[in-house]
């Protein structure tokens, strides 16, 4: 084939005809500008509120303003570099310079820009008259909010009054939102969609190490050999992580990746060992690695002497299937010896059946693990956390890694992942959730009441001791009528709560008052009685914290559209018409010396002053990429709990986890059981649900199903089945197959060995496409811990069309 | 997943308009138009490899029609089934020459093996149910020139684009093709323009030291 590439002749290079003559090249130009013109003068026609300037589109790189910023999605925390151009996102790159991710992004970082532009953007407030939504002023919708909630509050008191927020609330959003709550309103009924991801993460780190979020970093993924992903499809939900760990086994060939899952994924297709078991079962697995390593002398009795106690606690602990379960645990310290004991029931004979899983897996897993010479590196999300025995499966892989003294040390840990950009930095930091208050504290110590109190400048008896109710029974209480009225940001339940049904038609009804600040229109904005349009991402000012403690920030970039507001804002404004506009008002921002966002930060890291969650000052982190906390003295912490490195730790202690102090500063192993989960396949009933994510869309695709790259390249949800599962049913690619439960049912296109292969008797779907609402079918039990529902198991039945 | 017409150039520059989804047809259109008033191209136009200077800009509308905007990661034109992750290898590792049906451009930045983790299918059935009103910023493209035959500067960011020759090289998939393939030492004599780049140390918020 011809090439245009003109030969070099003599050592002379010939020109091409393109790059000798100036008035082609001009007429290219021409052809260019014009064609760019027509489009531009097209496309402002097209669509109203479209700037007449973008007539030209932007030709040099240096019109575009880059500021740095982040992700605004998954717990990774990518960092990103965004371009902007009179008032509009016109371009990303990954910042190299962010040692998260080095300039790699992923699909949904990459096309981000574009969430901002979908066509029905919210613009103005809406009321619900008459059964429809109508468009209303700020003063209309903030006055009828302030009245409502106040007419709740003055007829039923503050607890029937509830807010929901999000992790992907910004860090001065949640602060908002939980002085509003907490200092004002006196309701503890405050929480957030985490409590559907990361609850089981949470207790696990408390129960085992005194204190929320991990004690390792990313660091540790340039260290480890051995990478092990407990229940967790990576390479799709946290792809620029997944892309560090390829990058290891290319450049060193030595290093292992295992992947423990009911599906093989496009993870699977780059482990070194794969290992299917069955559902629920991962809690009989994890306990049989931990007898392999006792039986085998691979643990260090030493680390497990200085800085480890042995507890068992509550077994049969229920489901949460109950209205209003309390579930309050009875912790007993034990020997090594009846740990070792309670060990012995989980041998890999009798797990391998269990799980449906030969033993010699079980035994390369524990050499693994054992393997002095290995620096393991353990990873879990949702498989593990929205589990009814999740928190309990969060202190099965930490054992591990404390029977083996793995843990605290570089390269080897237990990495806990988180899945919103925020669930650790809004969520769980600031405490948005109904027992809490920043910093680990809690409403139920009057010691961490007094701080409060202290800092709010209210009176200490001002703030509820009581804790409130977790997400799934806030939305019970709303069905009951015990709660009347509920703020909804940043999140869609009405799409994402199991056992959905019963909780639509409790925010439907009459009584219920629903307040809804969005960006699009959602399952949940259908619902609402006001739906006030939101700023998003780089709309505002802001501050997300990641998986690995990094707090990280970013300006406001651009206005928001239309009459959209700030969520901080509308905090505020309600806030100010309830009486409480006292708690937002701050010199600093009076004096024009910060923003309100600002204001907000620096009120809330007073709290984690000398907690050793210390975050780090804000001007710190408007120029750094971030800082990992706890920051003191201006440094940052890689590795919590090792001297040197975290400066709470002791001198002279090598590794302290100090945090824990009713164990003298010792973690925990929990002998926790394996215990079967509330819902089996049964006759009825034959195959296994299992629910989640794809890597293209975002939780309930309201942003990036809006994109067409996005949507193009997942259309819509389809159900994942095995082929030896189809040719039994008889079922074909492309078929119309209905998926039902107990409790519903959702119409779904089959989908055999596409991107992931489930286990036979298992299918999957996602729950990003919201004309394919799987949460009618899904249960909603969760752990009595952690009350995070499990949305991986339940029993279903597949019905032809 | 509809496979694009590659025989001729203007269905297959309409193909990729359409799966864009959202390019006013006049934007590729016109240019056309315009080319073959002009009598610069006649209607029914060759392959990839023309050097004249329609081909040029066609191969750029092509270019431009893949990526969200300027360095974003372009869509897959075609159909993929769930290829493993050695299959887009096979042909983007060193490129290859379809012929009449375009060019497998070879990767330029070879270090990154989760490929779907950035690039996307795209099925062009697809009905968007909302408009989307982005629009991407595009690079001009040309770097500047201090006195003529002097060598161009780069005009666009390096990052990710460590392979010059991924892109300008015979079988990459820019409209530039490099007159001197057999010169390989490309950032001796090509610079990025400062200004022209996006200049990250400018950056809004960027500190100057770092972590």
């Amino acid at each position: 084939m011809k090439r245009d590439i003109p030969p070099v002749f003599q050592g002379r290079w010939v020109t091409p005809d393109w790059l000798r003559e100036p008035e082609l090249l001009s007429r290219r130009h021409f052809l260019e500008r014009s064609a760019m013109v027509f489009s531009g003068v097209a496309l402002a026609g097209l669509l109203p509120g479209c700037s007449p300037a973008l007539e030209r589109q932007v030709a040099d790189n240096s019109d575009v303003t880059w500021t740095k910023g982040v992700c605004r999605f998954c717990g990774v925390g990518c960092g990103v570099m965004v371009g902007t151009h009179k008032g509009r996102v016109v371009a990303l790159q990954g910042d190299a310079q962010n040692t998260v991710n080095r300039g790699l992004l992923c699909v949904k970082g990459y096309y981000s820009p574009e969430i901002l532009y979908g066509q029905d953007r919210l613009l103005y407030p809406q009321i619900r008259k008459g059964g429809k939504l109508v468009r209303a002023t700020w003063e209309e919708a903030l006055g009828e909010v302030a009245d409502r909630f106040q007419t709740v509050i003055r007829q039923h008191g503050p607890e029937a009054f509830a807010f929901y927020g999000s992790g992907q609330w910004t860090i001065p959003e949640g602060y908002a939102a939980l002085k509003f709550m907490k200092a004002g309103i006196g309701s503890n009924h405050l929480e957030a969609n985490a409590r559907l991801c990361m609850a089981s993460a949470v207790s696990g780190f408390l129960t085992t190490f005194g204190s929320d979020e991990p004690p390792g970093c990313y660091d540790d993924i340039d260290e480890a050999n051995v990478f092990v992903l407990w229940g967790s499809n990576m390479a799709e939900m946290h792809p620029v992580l997944f892309s560090r760990i390829t990058d290891r086994k290319a450049k060193q060939k030595w290093v292992k990746l295992v992947d423990l899952s009911v599906r093989q994924t496009r993870t699977t297709e780059h482990a070194d060992l794969f290992i299917s078991f069955r559902p629920n079962t991962d809690l009989a697995l994890a306990n049989s690695v931990a007898y392999c390593l006792v039986r085998d002398g691979k643990i260090d009795r030493d680390f497990l002497n200085k800085h480890i106690v042995f507890k068992r606690g509550k077994t049969q602990i229920g489901y949460g299937l109950e209205d209003a379960t309390v579930f309050k645990d009875e912790p007993q310290k034990i020997a090594f010896e009846e740990y070792a004991r309670f060990l012995e029931e989980y041998k890999p004979e009798r797990v391998g059946r269990l799980c449906g899983i030969p033993v010699e897996q079980i035994e390369e897993l524990a050499k693994l693990y054992g393997d002095p010479n290995t620096r393991v590196m353990s990873f879990w999300t949702m498989g593990v956390n929205q589990h009814t025995r999740g928190t309990w499966m969060n202190n099965l892989i930490y054992n591990i890694h404390f029977l083996t003294g793995k843990i605290c040390k570089p390269g080897n840990t237990a990495l806990s992942l988180t899945g919103q950009p925020s669930a650790c930095g809004t969520v769980r930091e600031v405490g948005t959730v109904a027992n809490r208050l920043p910093a680990d504290m809690v409403v139920t110590n009057p010691e961490h009441v007094k701080i409060a109190a202290g800092i709010w400048k209210v009176p200490a008896e001002k703030i509820n001791t009581k804790p409130g109710w977790d997400a799934v029974e806030v939305f019970r209480a709303l069905e009951r009528g015990e709660i009347k009225a509920v703020w909804i940001q940043v999140t869609n339940p009405m799409q994402t709560l199991p056992n959905l049904k019963r909780y639509v038609e409790a925010c439907r009804r009459e009584e219920t008052f629903v307040v809804v600040s969005e960006v699009y229109p959602t399952q949940t904005t259908e619902v609402a009685d006001v739906v006030l349009p939101s700023a998003l991402w780089v709309e505002k000012e802001g501050l997300y914290g990641n998986t690995e403690r990094r707090t990280q920030y970013w300006p406001q970039m651009i206005d928001p559209p239309g009459q959209a507001r700030s969520d901080v804002w509308q905090i505020v404004e309600v806030a100010r018409r309830m009486g409480l506009g006292h708690l937002f008002e701050f010199p600093e921002v009076k004096e024009g010396k910060w923003s309100l966002e600002r204001a907000l930060y620096e009120e809330y890291r007073r709290f984690t002053l000398g907690t050793g969650k210390d975050v780090a000052e804000f001007e710190d982190l408007v120029r750094a990429r971030g800082r990992r906390w706890p920051v003191v003295n201006g440094r940052e912490t890689a590795r919590r709990y090792v001297e040197g490195e975290d400066p709470y730790v002791p001198k002279g202690t090598g590794i302290k986890f100090y945090k824990n102090k009713q164990d003298d500063g010792r973690a925990v192993v929990w002998a926790r059981p394996y215990e079967p989960p509330p819902e089996i396949p049964d006759q009825e009933y034959p195959f296994w649900l299992c629910t989640g994510r794809v890597l293209e869309h975002w939780h309930t695709g309201t942003l990036t199903r809006r994109v067409p790259e996005l949507l193009r390249a997942v259309p819509e949800a389809v159900v994942e089945i095995h082929p030896e599962d189809a040719a039994r049913l008889g079922v074909h690619e492309g078929e119309r197959l209905r998926i039902k439960s107990r409790r519903g049912e959702c119409v779904l296109k089959a989908s055999i060995n596409g991107r992931a292969t489930p286990q036979p008797g298992l299918v999957f779907v996602p729950f990003f496409d919201e004309s394919k609402l799987i949460n009618l079918v899904t249960l909603d039990a969760y752990c009595p811990i952690s009350k995070e529902p499990d949305y991986k198991k339940c029993a279903v039945r597949i019905e032809k069309i | 997943m509809r496979r694009a017409n590659r025989k001729n150039l203007d269905a297959r520059r309409k193909t990729a308009a359409r799966r864009r989804g959202r390019t006013n047809p006049g934007y590729i259109a016109l240019p056309v138009l315009a080319a073959v008033l002009m009598g610069l191209v006649p209607a029914a136009c060759s392959g990839s490899n023309d050097s004249s200077v329609a081909s040029q800009l066609s191969r750029r509308q092509l270019r431009r029609s893949l990526r969200p905007y300027d360095g974003g990661p372009p869509v897959i034109p075609h159909a993929v089934a769930e290829l493993g992750r050695h299959d887009c290898l096979a042909c983007h590792e060193d490129g290859l020459d379809l012929g009449e049906n375009g060019l497998a451009p070879q990767t330029p930045h070879p270090q990154n093996v989760n490929c779907r983790q950035c690039h996307l299918e795209q099925d062009s059935s697809v009905r968007l149910q909302t408009a989307n009103s982005f629009q991407g910023h595009y690079n001009a493209g040309r770097g500047t020139r201090p006195y003529p035959g002097a060598p161009p500067t780069i005009p666009h960011s390096v990052h990710m684009r460590d392979n010059c020759l991924g892109c300008h090289g015979s079988l990459g998939g820019s409209p530039m093709r490099t007159p001197h393939p057999d010169r390989v030492n490309c950032r001796q004599c090509h610079v990025t323009l400062a200004a022209a780049i996006a200049d990250f140390g400018k950056a809004v918020g960027a500190g100057s030291d770092d972590d």
